[in-house]
C-alpha cells in the first residue's frame, strides 16, 4: 500500500502569507491518496496494488474504494474527481485542472466534495463505466484529491494541491494485450561530478504501459571484484512503442572496469534480464554496448546440432523406406504366381 | 512525481503577466529515506513541468521544500493585485 504524501509552503508574495504559512509549523502535514481496492486476479502485479491498471471490455463497468486522509491540523474541504494524463518522455503526467479525456468522462468519484477532519481518513468509491462504443487501446487518466487554499479578497495567488491515483486502462474485446519489453543496450557513463552511471535503453515492444524498476549486478571487476545490486531510478513509464532510457546511478568509489554487467528490469510481472560488458569512462559518455540474453554460445551448438541430427534422422528414414519399396514386387499378380511355383511338386 | 503548473497572474482590469514569465525553485530539500531528490527548477510553468524528481527510491521516502514562486513582471504594467492559482501535483 503506498500513501503519497504532499507537504508543500509556498511563500507566495507577500510578506504576511509568508509569516502566516511558516507559523503554522515544520511539520504541517498533508493529504494523502491510496487504492484501497485491487483485482483478485492481480494480487501478484505490485502495479496493480497502487495504480488502478485494468483490461476492461465494452460495456463493462468496476468499482475501487479509495481512501483520502489528511495528516494537517485542520479539517480540508477536498474535491475528488478524474483527469487526464499521458505519457510523454519517459514521464506520467496528469493534465493541467480538469482536463477531460475519454477515461475520465466514464470515471466518477462519490463522494466528490468530502470534508476530511484534521488527522482523519474518508473512503470514497471510484466507478469506471465502459460505453458499448468505446475504442480499444489503452488510456490513462489520474483520480485526483485536490485541497485548494482560499482566496484572498481583492486577488493573490491561491495555491492548489493535489495527490493522484493513476489510471491505466485498457478497453478491448477478449483478454488484456501482452506487455512486453527489450533491453537494447547498456551505456556507461560519467557524470560531471564523477559519478559512474550506467543507462539502459529500453524498448516496449508489447501492449501496455510499463513502469520500470529493477537492479543492476557488476561481477568481473578489476581484482576479481563484483559489486552491486544497484537500484535502477524510478519514474520512467514507458509508453507502447516508446525507447526511453533508465539510468542506474552507482559509487564513486567504483573502479572504471572494465565490469560483466547484468541488468534486471521489470513492470508488474514482466521481467527481461540481459548482460553486456562496461567500462566507466574518465569523463562523459561510453559507447553503447549491445546486450544478449546471457545464454552461453554452446547452448546454441547444441541447438544446431539437435536440428541436423533430426535432419539427418529424417532423411535416413526415407532413403531406407525408398529402398524397401525396391525390394518388394511392384506388380500385385507376382505374389500369387510364386505361390503356384512353390507349390508345384 | 511532483509537478507543477501556474495560470496566468490577471490584474482586475487589464493585460495578465503569462504564466511565461513565473518560474520556480525548490530550494532545499530536506528527505526522509536514501532516495536521491534533484530539484528541476523549471523556468516557465505555463504547462505542467516537472517541480523536484526523484532517483534511487526503495522503501519508504519523502520530501519537503519550500518553494519560492518568482515572477518576472515586464515593463509598463499597471500597478494593482494580480492574481494567479498555482497547482502542484504528485502523481
Amino acid at each position: 500500500m503506498l500513501a503519497l504524501m504532499l507537504a508543500v509552503v509556498a511563500p507566495a508574495g507577500a510578506a504576511t502569507s509568508t509569516a502566516s504559512l511558516r507559523a503554522a509549523g515544520k511539520d504541517a502535514g498533508g493529504i494523502g491518496i491510496r487504492l484501497v481496492d485491487a483485482p483478485v486476479v492481480a494480487r501478484d502485479d505490485p502495479r496493480a496494488r497502487v495504480y488502478i491498471v485494468d483490461h476492461l471490455n465494452p460495456g463493462t463497468t468496476i468499482q475501487r474504494r479509495i481512501e483520502v486522509s489528511n495528516t494537517t491540523g485542520s479539517s480540508q474541504a477536498l474535491v475528488l474527481y478524474a483527469a487526464a494524463a499521458s505519457i510523454t518522455k519517459g514521464s506520467f503526467l496528469g493534465a493541467a485542472a480538469h482536463t477531460p479525456n475519454d477515461l475520465s468522462t466514464w470515471t466518477r468519484v462519490s463522494p466528490g466534495n468530502p470534508d476530511v477532519p484534521a488527522g482523519g481518513k474518508v473512503t470514497a468509491m471510484v466507478t469506471i463505466a465502459v460505453p458499448t462504443d468505446a475504442a480499444p487501446g489503452e488510456q490513462y487518466g489520474v483520480i485526483w484529491a485536490e485541497a485548494r487554499s482560499a482566496p484572498k479578497p481583492g486577488g493573490g495567488v491561491v495555491q492548489v494541491s493535489r495527490v493522484g491515483i493513476r489510471l491505466y486502462v485498457s478497453v478491448g474485446p477478449g483478454g488484456a494485450p501482452a506487455a512486453n519489453f527489450s533491453i537494447d543496450s547498456l551505456t556507461a557513463e560519467r557524470s560531471s561530478t564523477g559519478q559512474p552511471m550506467v543507462v539502459a535503453t529500453v524498448h516496449n515492444t508489447g501492449g501496455r504501459a510499463l513502469d520500470m524498476n529493477g537492479t543492476l549486478t557488476l561481477s568481473g571487476g578489476p581484482g576479481g571484484l563484483s559489486a552491486g545490486p544497484f537500484p535502477a531510478s524510478l519514474g520512467v513509464t514507458l509508453a507502447i512503442g516508446d525507447t526511453e532510457p533508465v539510468s542506474i546511478a552507482l559509487d564513486k568509489q567504483l573502479p572504471a572496469g572494465p565490469w560483466d554487467a547484468q541488468i534486471t528490469l521489470h513492470s508488474g510481472l514482466v521481467e527481461r534480464t540481459t548482460k553486456a560488458t562496461i567500462t566507466f569512462p574518465k569523463t562523459g559518455v561510453a559507447a553503447a554496448v549491445a546486450t544478449n540474453s546471457g545464454r552461453p554460445t554452446w547452448r546454441y551448438l547444441v541447438d544446431a546440432g539437435i536440428v541436423v541430427l533430426l535432419l539427418a534422422l529424417t532423411i535416413l528414414f526415407l532413403v531406407l523406406r525408398g529402398r524397401r519399396r525396391g525390394r518388394e514386387p511392384s506388380n500385385p499378380a507376382m505374389p500369387t504366381r510364386a505361390r503356384h511355383a512353390a507349390q508345384r511338386p | 512525481m511532483a509537478s507543477v503548473i501556474s495560470t496566468a497572474f490577471t490584474p482586475a482590469a487589464g493585460p495578465a503577466i503569462p504564466a511565461g514569465a513565473v518560474s520556480y525553485t525548490a530550494g532545499i530539500i530536506t528527505k526522509v529515506g536514501t532516495a536521491t531528490y534533484t530539484a528541476n527548477d523549471p523556468g516557465n510553468l505555463t504547462g505542467v513541468v516537472a517541480a523536484v524528481t526523484e532517483t534511487g527510491i526503495t522503501g519508504d521516502n519523502s520530501a519537503t521544500w519550500n518553494p519560492t514562486i518568482t515572477v518576472a513582471v515586464p515593463g509598463g504594467k499597471a500597478a494593482g493585485v494580480y492574481s494567479a492559482t498555482i497547482t502542484h501535483s504528485v502523481v
